[in-house]
């Protein structure tokens, strides 16, 4: 596709030399050397300086919110010998060591309180996922009296901050006799009522009409919910498994209220037994940070095809 | 650096705790005030809260300390916990609440105010006759409220006492033509240094860099209570003149600033990034910059508090619903006697035991000549006047307030005067809710 050769189509591709200025276009054509203006020949692509701006761009962002990570990554590289906060960062460790690593082996169990985390974020993500897809195709599709009142409610426990029921929340648990049990972490998030509305608004999305063919076929509401409804929202359940995935493993202050065993406590509560008034070492603290990030890299890595299909699958139809 | 955390988390603690008892175990004072009978042989076993203390340092002294004590009374067992140093007002709220506090607990006096209003601490003064001649009195005061019995109470054993040294960075005061070995006394000379090292850096280099807090106000002389204790009254014109200078030397640039809003990171981060060339810190800073930033160390000369330094305190306190509280009584005792708090203390440089026997032991006055054992006798020395400033019914909520009034009044929005009048209607409003 070579815009020197047909300069007509040329015209018609681009619509950005339009019929505005003739005259220049006339002045190109003649001077027969596009890329005088930097102007790629593909459809609708940037100018030269336009790329540059929008790479700029990018790494300039790229940088912002990945920066506190890689401060972090090269804090917990740091030998003891090293300064750790400085007027003028420094990125790279001038005597990189994995000793810190070692240091937050020794001083918690660390492995041990990751599997902790990984059970409650197992046992969250998958009763989000059950939950939240029967409770929002229930609220999407179904009819029955009261629905609307239902949604109401819901929508209503969003606007009490959690600051609020966490004591009550906590004393319901202890009465239930799950106090100091992974189950009495995780149930009160088994089903997030964000994840809820999230699924609802993602089965709404589908027309109504595909529904009806399904229904004439003779199928079931089940049927229709496992072989119509969810093949279209695997987006948004990769955005709740992340959200839940994430909610559960980042959780610090419920995880420490529930538990009290030190052998059950999960990753964030463990770790904060590095920050103490005494043992307060920034370098093993940020090792333990960059172990507890791993899992949250590997899961977004996997899932994160699915992850921006979810959003944008929201955004159009939200 | 742990106990801010604590303290503006503590407004909170106190609201649900309040909320919390009145949903679950109803309270009675009668607890609290109750004698505890100590004929019988001590057995069956407890609970044993700390703070923040199991690690590698501290955990060979706990254990041993148990070990200790299971042998002098057979057939005892101590459960020793420890809650990590973050959430842990809402840990012992939730605690409160569920009726699973610990039979003994470390608590700091902040927290013990807020458990006690509940009627869940057991009044140490009525079942330890020696707790006022064998426990140091400005620690026992920490543990004293106005607002519970008319503080005829006490509700904590004093542990262990820290207080603010203040450290300086000969290297940046050099420079700037200042001598780190004859630093401020006072908060004049302060400023007037402060104007030194701002001529001579062009602008750059900074002394001070915190906006005034209740300390500061309490320094000035000012009563920050009315005579019965049940009100905030320190709008003095002593008040209003530190702040006026606190001002004037924010307009003319000595002081960072963004030290009034929220991209302030405090003295001490500040003087870590070799920005400021003051900041206090515990008696310890010395070992912590050692962990943070190693090459700053040298540069540190520590010398003592401007004034007036404060008190920090840390207490071991009995749980009044606690099952066995003979055992709990005797081994909060045991915890806090001379010999195990003389033990605690030499892994703990820069603090004080909270016994009178040891708090003026002399060998604290002694350093062993290096920087850190310097900032251990100042902390020493501090500590013989050193008051805990901060009213028990000083909320965070109230801090707030008085942080918002100090900035308009620097930033020249109110009149010191003005500032002062609102924070102390404001907190007194607060009071009565």
């Amino acid at each position: 596709m070579s815009a020197t050769t047909a300069e007509e189509p040329r015209e018609l591709q681009d619509p950005r030399l339009g019929t505005k200025s003739a005259k220049s276009t006339k002045r190109q054509n003649a001077l027969r050397h596009p890329d005088r203006r930097g102007r790629s020949p593909i459809f609708d692509a940037p100018t030269r300086t336009g790329l540059a701006l929008r790479y700029l761009t990018l790494v300039a962002v790229l940088l912002i919110s990945i920066g506190p990570m890689l401060w972090e990554l090269s804090t917990s590289l740091k030998s003891k010998a090293e300064d750790v906060f400085t007027q003028n960062i420094e990125l790279l460790p001038q005597h990189p060591t994995l000793g810190n690593y070692g240091e937050v082996q020794r001083t918690i169990p660390v492995w041990h309180f990751a599997v902790n985390s990984l059970t409650v974020a197992a046992i969250n993500v998958t009763g989000n996922i059950i939950g939240a897809t029967l409770a929002g195709y229930v609220l999407a599709r179904l009819k029955f009296k009261g629905r609307k009142l239902l949604l109401g409610v819901f929508v209503s426990t969003l606007i009490l901050p959690a600051e609020v029921t966490i004591i009550s929340k906590f004393q319901m648990i202890t009465s239930m006799g799950l106090g100091d049990t992974i189950l009495g972490v995780c149930l009160p998030d088994m089903i997030a009522m964000t994840n809820v509305l999230l699924m609802r608004n993602a089965f709404l999305a589908l027309p109504r009409e595909v529904e009806e063919a399904a229904v004439i076929d003779g199928a079931t509401t089940l049927q229709r919910l496992r072989f119509v409804g969810l093949p279209a929202v695997k987006g948004t359940l990769s955005v709740i498994s992340i959200f839940a995935f994430i909610g559960a493993w980042d959780d610090f202050l419920w995880p420490l209220l529930v538990l009290q065993t030190p052998d059950k406590l999960t990753l964030t509560v463990g770790l904060s037994y590095l920050d103490g008034q005494w043992s307060h070492d920034p370098r093993t603290i940020a090792a333990g940070t960059m172990i507890a990030l791993v899992p949250i890299l590997l899961l977004f890595m996997v899932l994160q095809r699915f992850f921006f299909r979810g959003v944008s699958e929201g955004a159009i139809k939200g | 650096m742990r106990r801010t955390t604590a303290v503006s988390a503590i407004a909170v603690a106190a609201t649900l705790l309040a909320a919390g008892c009145g949903v679950g175990s109803k309270s009675s004072t009668a607890d609290a005030t109750k004698t505890v009978a100590t004929t019988a042989a001590l057995s069956g076993s407890i609970t044993f809260q700390t703070w923040s203390l199991k690690n590698d340092k501290f955990t060979p002294y706990f254990t041993k300390l148990i070990a200790d004590f299971k042998a002098a009374h057979p057939g005892t067992d101590i459960n020793w916990i420890d809650q990590p140093g973050d959430g842990y007002p809402t840990k012992v709220t939730s605690q409160v609440a569920t009726g699973s506090l610990p039979d003994v607990v470390n608590l700091p006096p902040d927290i013990a105010h807020a458990v006690a209003k509940t009627g869940n601490l057991l009044d140490l003064k009525k079942n330890v006759p020696t707790l006022q001649t064998d426990w140091v009195k400005s620690g026992l005061n920490a543990y004293n409220y106005q607002d519970i019995d008319g503080g005829a109470t006490f509700f904590g054993f004093p542990w262990y006492l820290g207080t603010d040294v203040s450290y300086w960075n000969k290297a940046m005061m050099a420079k700037d033509g200042l001598d780190a070995t004859k630093p401020p006394k006072t908060f004049d000379e302060l400023v007037a240094q402060a104007k030194v090292m701002h001529d001579n850096s062009g602008g750059k280099d900074y002394l001070m860099s915190r906006a005034p807090g209740l300390s500061d106000i309490a320094n000035t002389g000012t009563k920050l209570l009315s005579a019965d204790g049940t009100k905030f009254a320190f709008n003095t014109d002593a008040a209003e003149a530190m702040l006026d200078k606190y001002t004037q030397a924010y307009k003319a640039g000595y002081l960072p600033s963004n030290v009034l809003d929220n991209s302030y990171e405090g003295n001490y981060k500040l003087f870590t990034k070799q920005e400021v060339a003051w900041t206090t810190g515990g008696g310890n800073a010395i070992t912590s910059m050692q962990k943070d930033n190693p090459s700053l160390v040298p540069n540190m000369v520590p010398s003592p508090a401007l004034d007036t330094a404060p008190l920090y305190v840390q207490g071991i306190s009995v749980s009044s619903k606690s099952k066995n509280l003979a055992l709990a009584l005797a081994f909060a005792e045991f915890v806090t006697n001379n010999q195990n708090q003389v033990d605690f203390l030499k892994l703990a440089p820069g603090f004080l035991p909270g016994t009178t026997a040891s708090a003026n032991d002399p060998q604290y006055s002694k350093s062993d000549g290096t920087p850190q054992g310097d900032a251990s006798v100042i902390a020493y020395k501090d500590m013989q006047t050193a008051v805990n400033f901060t009213p028990p019914i000083w909320t965070d909520a109230m801090n707030t307030i008085l942080n918002q009034e100090i900035a308009k009044a620097m930033t020249g929005k109110e009149t010191a005067k003005q500032a002062l009048d609102n924070t102390v209607n404001q907190a007194n409003g607060l009071l009565t809710q």
